[in-house]
């Protein structure tokens, strides 16, 4: 086992390298000089020349990544065209945020999904299981952003509450944090719960199926004993692996809902980059991102049964 | 294929969700015809209405018809999401082809290559790419369809691998058929059931991605109209006309939710294991 997991974490090192290189070169291929943009459009063409040399941007391409590459080993993340800040320190702020949001977000969408996801299969086929397959369905279909301005719509047009403006950790101040974060998260949260539904919907079936359901039925037990004590934990495995890749995927898909309800975490941080063409920036928010991804790959290739 | 067809039409689900897709592909083709106005046109006088016999869905901040607007949305919709796919298919068929068939290091090296591109985020892979190419709606077809090429390679490598050790694909070899007739013409036609599953699901996120995109400002460029663009400008006058962030949303979900479902039902009238649940 341990021979096994040190060989995929060293089968992981090629995987990570590749990422780096792609991010590198899909943001080296664009027109536009980060040294013209952070002197402006009136710098002379001289001035532009000494911080360009000044910022290795000169260099051959290799080169330009092998210092960037070797600065994130250091954990150096290089420093914003724009603001001149250290990125790596903001990427950590920005980091917490996004991560309360996703914890939020998981909360809500299990709470949700697991009991119904239930009530669905041990009721398979009936009207319930119908009306709730149809509302996970609306889950998959409806877009996030349109689900987060429905709901951002309707609590101001009807009940004309708001979101506080200031994000408030929460840690800080538990009840305010709540405020700050309930929209988005329910935004996420709905998206997490239709996944989990399926997948608790077609492992419970399966597992309601077995021989030792069965048995424990013939046994005598009550519905709720068969359900919760003999079925529910024979068919978690695979919910709990889709929760895993969830969470990374989450913090990736919060670039949406940050910039929708004005969130400055991660996903916000990304995509300001984007706009401002600020391109360490991106480079290195997307990277850390992708970190959270490998540790769900880790995760899945320690248990072996577990494919995707 | 008679019983397949057969089954396709005992399944009502199915046959209601091709109905409604090939009813906006339709719209999406006659826009100009359906569409009581221009997409584009403003009516100076007739800012952010409500539904009218004029303008049955109310029209936008500048006096634009909505309802001319998200018919021509869907044409953008529907043209980003399936040549996308049709992007992926390709590129994903081959490499999953080859994959499969060659084994050995192409294998591990194909597959190593679909590993980086799988372990981003779909949005976020699609941004950074839109981001590098510039905003528009090549660029992102071409985001959203590399993005997608690592789950057809997967799907096709995966049916090949079964497959490629069977009788017909051996005597195919024996007869002495070139590589690339085994692959096209033996083995190509043989995945193509999961590919097609593959594909209705993707198409769906496809659109779903592309409006993401055009929200966030990166896809689709106004004037031109696009259902998350549309949204996207919305969001500023919602108190005021919230028909203009409604109408999208409700042609969206149809759109989506008839994919997924019609996704869903094709894959239960292929796939054995679901058959007669």
């Amino acid at each position: 086992m341990g021979s096994y997991l040190i060989k995929r974490i060293i089968s992981l090192i090629p995987i990570l390298v590749g990422i780096s290189i792609l991010v590198f070169t899909i943001l080296h291929l664009v027109p536009g000089d980060p040294a013209s943009i952070m002197l402006g459009t009136e710098a002379t063409p001289e001035a532009v020349a000494v911080l360009r040399a000044e910022m290795g941007l000169d260099k051959p391409l290799i080169s330009q990544y092998l210092h960037w590459a070797g600065g994130l080993l250091q954990g150096d993340f290089g420093v914003s065209v724009h603001t001149g800040e250290e990125i790596l320190p903001q990427i950590l702020k920005r980091f917490l945020i996004t991560l309360q949001l996703t914890i939020m977000a998981v909360v809500i969408g299990w709470t949700l999904a697991i009991p119904f996801g239930i009530l669905s299969a041990i009721r398979s086929h009936s009207k319930t299981d119908k009306v709730i397959r149809i509302l996970t369905l609306l889950g998959i279909s409806v877009p996030n952003f349109a689900i987060g301005t429905l709901l951002l719509l309707g609590l101001s047009l009807y009940f004309n509450w708001f979101p506080p403006i200031d994000v408030v950790h929460f840690w800080d101040d538990p009840a305010e944090a709540f405020k700050v974060f309930i929209l988005p998260a329910v935004t996420m949260g709905i998206v997490v719960a239709a996944g989990v539904m399926r997948m608790t919907r077609s492992a419970f079936m399966e597992t309601m199926d077995k021989d030792f359901i069965r048995t424990a039925r013939a046994k005598g037990n009550s519905q709720w004993t068969v359900v919760m004590g003999h079925a529910l934990r024979n068919s978690s495995i695979p919910i709990v692996t889709i929760a895993g890749m969830q969470i990374g995927y989450l913090l990736g898909g919060s670039v949406i809902v940050e910039q929708l309800f004005s969130i400055p975490g991660l996903g916000q941080y990304v995509l300001d980059g984007i706009y401002q063409r600020d391109y360490p920036v991106v480079q290195g928010g997307v990277l850390f991102v992708l970190v959270n991804l490998i540790i769900d790959l880790i995760y899945t290739w320690i248990d072996p049964r577990i494919k995707y | 294929m008679r019983t397949f067809r057969r089954r396709f039409f005992e399944n009502k689900t199915a046959v209601v969700c091709l109905i409604v897709l090939l009813l906006l592909a339709l719209a999406a083709a006659f826009a100009p015809v359906l569409s009581p106005y221009d997409p584009t046109q403003m009516f100076q006088d007739h800012r952010m209405e409500g539904s009218s016999g004029e303008f049955i869905l109310g029209t936008d901040q500048f006096g634009r018809d909505i309802m001319s607007r998200i018919i021509y949305g869907a044409r953008v919709s529907l043209m980003v999401g399936i040549s996308s796919v049709l992007v992926s298919v390709a590129f994903g068929t081959l490499f999953g082809l080859i994959a499969g068939y060659f084994g050995r290091w192409i294998d591990g090296l194909v597959m190593r290559v679909m590993d980086v591109l799988f372990a981003f985020p779909e949005i976020l892979l699609a941004l950074a790419i839109v981001a590098a190419l510039g905003p528009g709606a090549f660029n992102t077809i071409l985001a959203i369809g590399i993005v997608n090429i690592p789950i057809f390679t997967r799907t096709v490598r995966g049916a090949v691998l079964s497959i490629k050790n069977q009788e017909y694909v051996e005597s195919a070899r024996a007869i002495g058929a070139s590589t690339p007739r085994i692959l096209f013409l033996e083995i190509f036609p043989n995945v193509t059931a999961p590919l097609l599953v593959q594909a209705s699901l993707a198409i769906s996120g496809a659109i779903l991605t592309e409006s993401a995109l055009s929200f966030l400002g990166l896809g689709i460029q106004p004037p031109d109209p696009s259902w998350g663009g549309m949204i996207s400008e919305a969001r500023r006058y919602m108190e005021l006309a919230p028909g203009m962030i409604i109408w999208p949303c409700v042609a969206m979900t149809i759109t989506i939710l008839s994919c997924n479902m019609f996704g869903d039902a094709v894959r239960d009238i292929l796939d054995p294991r679901h058959r007669g649940k």
